[in-house]
C-alpha cells in the first residue's frame, strides 16, 4: 500500500505535510511544475511572449468586473442609462469597476493582436503547431463576437 | 542539467517573493469589488436621518414627516394635553414604556415619552397591523370611548393611544407607538433618525 503512494513533498517548509496530503490525491505538484515553475520553454524568450498570459489576465478581469457590473446594471432600453449613472455615482467603487471593464475590452484586443503578431513573427503556427493557430483563430472569432454583443447592450 | 550548480535557496526565495507580490496585488484588486457590495449612496440616502422644522408648529398642532418610508408625527402638546397624559396613566397598558425597550429610546422612557414634554415624536403606524391611526385630540365623548381624553384612534381595529402614544388596555395593539431616535438641533429644528449616541 505504501508503495502506491507518491513521494512526500519537500522544500515547502511548514506546508510540506498539507501539500503531501493534497498531492497524493490530486496531481498538484506536477501541474505546478509542468505549467509554471518548470514550464519547458527556450531561454531566449523575449517580451513578445508576455502577451499570451497578459491576455489571460485581462480575460479574468473582464469576467470578474463583468459579473460585478451585472449586479447593478439593468439591460433594458429605458433603464440602462439610469443604471449606468447609478453605477458611476452611487455604487462604491462602481466607477472603477466600469472603467476597468471598458478599458479592459480594448486592452484585450491589444494584447491579443500583439500575441498574434508574435505568432506570425516567430512562425509559431508551423508544424507541429498548426492546430494551435487554428484554435487560436476560433477563439479570436469568439472574442470578437463577445465584444460585439457587449457593445450592443443598451 | 547541472542541478548541483542551482541555488535552490534563491529559487525558493524568488517563488515566495513572486507569490507575496501577487498576493498583495490581488488583495488590492479585491478592494473595489468588496466595496461595491457595501450599501450604495442611494440606499444610504433612503435610510438617512431627516430634518424637520418645528418652529412654525402652534401648540396643539401636529406635523408629519417621512422617515425611511414611514410617517413620523411631531405633536406640539398644550398644557391640557399633557394633563390628559397624566390622567390616562391608569388606562394605558404600559405607562412607563417598559415592555419592549427597542420601541422607546432611553431618553424618551418617561411619563410623556419625549425629550421635551412639549414635543411628542412617534412613528404613526399602529403596532397592531400597521394602519395609520387618526388624531382625535379633542377631549370629548366619542363613539369608541365615552370618556375620551384625546389621543389617537386606529380606524382598522379600534386601538386607542393617548397623547404620549401609549396604547390603552385591552385593545388589539400590543405595544405603545414607536418613538424613533431623534434629537433637537435647536428650539425649532429636530432630526429624526439620529440621536446623541450616534445612530
Amino acid at each position: 500500500m505504501a508503495a502506491a503512494e507518491k513521494q512526500p513533498v519537500t522544500g515547502a517548509g511548514p506546508l510540506n505535510g498539507a501539500l503531501t496530503w493534497v498531492d497524493q490525491r490530486f496531481p498538484l505538484m506536477s501541474l505546478w511544475r509542468d505549467h509554471l515553475t518548470e514550464y519547458y520553454a527556450p531561454k531566449n524568450f523575449n517580451f513578445w511572449y508576455y502577451f499570451g498570459s497578459l491576455a489571460m489576465l485581462v480575460l479574468v478581469l473582464q469576467i470578474v468586473t463583468g459579473i460585478f457590473l451585472t449586479m447593478h446594471y439593468k439591460p433594458d432600453a429605458a433603464q440602462a442609462f439610469a443604471s449606468v449613472e447609478y453605477i458611476m455615482r452611487d455604487v462604491p467603487g462602481g466607477w472603477l469597476i466600469r472603467y476597468m471593464h471598458s478599458t479592459g475590452a480594448s486592452a484585450f484586443f491589444i494584447a491579443v493582436y500583439l500575441h498574434m503578431f508574435r505568432g506570425l513573427l516567430y512562425g509559431s503556427y508551423r508544424k507541429p503547431r498548426e492546430l494551435i493557430w487554428v484554435f487560436g483563430m476560433l477563439i479570436y472569432l469568439c472574442l470578437m463576437a463577445e465584444a460585439f454583443f457587449c457593445y450592443l447592450l443598451p | 542539467m547541472a542541478d548541483k550548480e542551482l541555488d535552490q535557496g534563491k529559487r525558493r526565495f524568488l517563488v515566495v517573493a513572486t507569490g507575496v507580490a501577487g498576493g498583495i496585488a490581488g488583495a488590492a484588486a479585491a478592494v473595489p469589488f468588496v466595496a461595491s457590495m457595501l450599501p450604495s449612496e442611494r440606499a444610504r440616502a433612503a435610510g438617512a436621518p431627516v430634518e424637520a422644522d418645528i418652529g412654525s408648529l402652534a401648540p396643539g398642532e401636529m406635523t408629519r414627516v417621512e422617515w425611511r418610508g414611514k410617517p413620523v408625527w411631531i405633536v406640539r402638546r398644550t398644557q391640557e394635553m399633557l394633563e390628559s397624559v397624566k390622567q390616562s396613566a391608569g388606562r394605558v397598558a404600559d405607562p412607563k414604556s417598559e415592555r419592549k425597550k427597542e420601541l422607546t429610546p432611553e431618553y424618551a422612557r418617561n411619563e410623556f415619552r419625549s425629550i421635551k414634554p412639549e414635543y411628542l415624536v412617534v412613528v404613526g403606524i399602529c403596532t397592531h397591523l400597521g394602519c395609520s391611526p387618526v388624531d382625535k385630540f379633542k377631549a370629548q365623548a366619542e363613539a369608541f370611548d365615552a370618556d375620551w381624553k384625546g389621543g389617537f384612534y386606529c380606524p382598522c381595529h379600534g386601538s386607542l393611544f393617548d397623547l404620549a402614544g401609549r396604547v390603552y388596555k385591552n385593545k388589539p395593539a400590543p405595544d405603545n407607538l414607536e418613538v424613533p431616535p431623534h434629537k433637537f438641533l435647536s428650539d425649532s429644528k429636530i432630526v429624526i433618525g439620529e440621536d446623541k449616541k450616534g445612530a
